[in-house]
């Protein structure tokens, strides 16, 4: 029997696409909730930074905000995980599935990236459209969000969908917290059929196929988005 | 009224605007006009707070839109460190004066040398905002009151014109939704836009889109509008319509402060003109003498260059 036969038994008649199919969802649930935890913190964080206020309290955001950029894009996000499965939950007492701890840990390391992104965003947009916003007698935090940050965010879409692509591949380490991912689906099927070579190829393709799909979405949104704008 | 007080306003080292006093009566139509870098734009946006004077204070309806300025109320000095100090060391030094003379030339000598520092004690931060509380009203409130139009027009680019013009109604609970359109969709009829209400702002053309950043101030019902130079980026051809409905809007009585370099509409429109250079309000008058019979010699060039 050849390599691949071999592996289509294991993957066809043994059941391992089940694995597989599970595994794809978990890392596709990661990835999107990940993106979009990192969408939120990282506007947040992106706002800190701009805040426009030379008060204090301005201050302190702007500075927790570098600090939360340094921290996460300083340290590799296999470590990060670890410490949040390892280190903050069991130090709060917590017991959560594993599944949302990664989430969570993905969500705030895209945050730091998308932080900057936005940061990059929301300095792209005429600041014209925030003293509109202000002299009609909206408040700062409502101009942001209904006038600033829209704008924003359609100017990064292709940024985003290149963090987005880099966040699909990263979640490939969340079997080090016993996390059932993609990867580890094929890793197992490895492992009990012995045919490393055809299962890792096949994941390599599985994350390509991925990645082309997420292209091509990414690539529609920009086309809708630009649409209300064709001057 | 607009009341602005004695208002400075520095970019760093560049001084643009020095001493300057003006009061906007309601139902009066301002024209200001002057050379470019004169201030003008300036001193438009220090009134509804776009740019933050660093001396002197804005009032509208006698209400405080500023931070209040020490520099303006000796009694806030009074209370200072600096003051104390300053009386202290006089009246050891002894002095022919009254007490209450010293104290008048304590505070013209503090105000003509800027010698408030950054902290001056609880009795004066107490007195600065004792004052505030008394006088002030929030600055969004007081934004709703004063439209304003911009040169770059700054129609908000990620909504259609009709949620442009209900947008801050809306945010701000002024106007439930349907009224807010209902309104919406009366001005849009008097200026013939209706049809373009779900448009974006990019398939306008720039006078519309003027036309329509006019109307979405009026959405607000303002009490005042502020015009900052709303013709200067507009292709020739559409500067009529947009002159044409402000002209309207002040047949219809409103209050209004323009920056601009139309000196045929400001002399047809504008009850008063202001010229500035400089920094300062040099002349001002009535259109007829303003243009019909200009004193300062700048004003004279300036006329020259742009009649």
């Amino acid at each position: 029997m050849s390599q691949w036969e071999i592996f289509w038994r294991e993957f066809a008649e043994r059941e391992g696409y089940t694995m597989v199919l599970e595994g794809l969802g978990t890392t596709m649930l990661i990835a999107v909730t990940g993106l979009a935890i990192g969408l939120v913190v990282g506007s947040l964080l992106a706002i800190c930074k701009l805040l426009p206020s030379k008060r204090l309290p301005a201050r302190i955001l702007g500075g927790f905000s570098n600090v939360y950029v340094a921290l996460f894009r300083g340290t590799p996000m296999v470590v990060q995980l670890l410490i949040v499965h390892f280190v903050i939950f069991p130090a709060m007492g917590l017991q959560i599935p594993a599944l949302v701890e990664g989430m969570i840990a993905f969500g705030l390391n895209s945050g730091a990236y998308i932080s900057e992104i936005m940061r990059g965003g929301i300095q792209s947009v005429d600041k014209g459209q925030m003293e509109a916003g202000r002299a009609l007698g909206l408040g700062y935090g409502k101009s942001m969000w209904k006038i600033v940050l829209p704008q924003a965010v359609k100017n990064v879409v292709p940024t985003l969908g290149n963090e987005f692509i880099a966040l699909v591949k990263e979640t490939s380490v969340v079997g080090f917290i016993a996390i059932m991912d993609v990867t580890r689906a094929f890793q197992a099927i490895a492992n009990s059929s012995f045919v490393y070579i055809v299962s890792y190829l096949m994941l390599a393709l599985v994350y390509l196929v991925i990645v082309l799909i997420i292209t091509v979405i990414v690539r529609i949104i920009e086309g809708r988005l630009r649409a209300s704008d064709r001057r | 009224m607009i009341d602005v007080r004695n208002v400075y306003k520095n970019f760093g080292k560049l001084s643009v605007l020095k001493s300057v006093s003006v009061k906007v009566e309601k139902g009066e139509k301002i024209a200001l006009i002057g050379p470019s870098g004169s201030g003008k734009s300036t001193l438009l946006r220090c009134m509804n707070l776009l740019e933050e004077p660093t001396y002197g204070e804005v009032w509208l309806d006698g209400k405080l839109i500023t931070p209040p300025d020490p520099y303006l109320h000796p009694e806030i000095i009074e209370k200072s460190a600096t003051f104390r100090r300053l009386f202290d060391l006089r009246k050891k030094a002894g002095t022919y004066m009254s007490d209450e003379r010293l104290a008048r030339e304590i505070v013209r000598e503090i105000k003509a040398g800027d010698l408030l520092g950054r902290f001056e004690g609880g009795a004066y931060s107490g007195a600065i905002n004792r004052y505030r509380d008394e006088n002030s009203i929030g600055i969004n409130v007081a934004r709703r009151r004063m439209g304003m139009v911009f040169q770059n027009v700054n129609l908000f680019n990620n909504m259609t014109v009709m949620n442009n013009l209900i947008c801050a109604p809306v945010q701000l609970r002024l106007k439930d939704k349907e009224y807010a359109i209902y309104t919406a969709e009366n001005l849009l009829r008097r200026i013939g836009l209706i049809d373009k209400a779900n448009e974006y702002p990019s398939k306008l053309s720039g006078g519309q889109r003027q036309r329509i950043a006019i109307i979405r101030s009026l959405c607000m019902n303002p009490e005042y509008m502020l015009f900052d130079e709303p013709t200067s980026a507009l292709d020739p051809e559409m500067v009529g319509e947009v002159l044409q409905l402000m002209k309207e809007l002040a047949d219809d009585g409103m209050t209004m402060v323009i920056v601009t370099h139309e000196m045929g509409f400001a002399r047809e429109v504008a009850t008063r003109v202001l010229f500035m250079d400089d920094g300062r309000i040099t002349e001002e008058g009535a259109p007829s003498e303003i243009f019909g019979d200009p004193k300062n010699t700048r004003l004279k060039e300036f006329l020259s260059k742009v009649l």
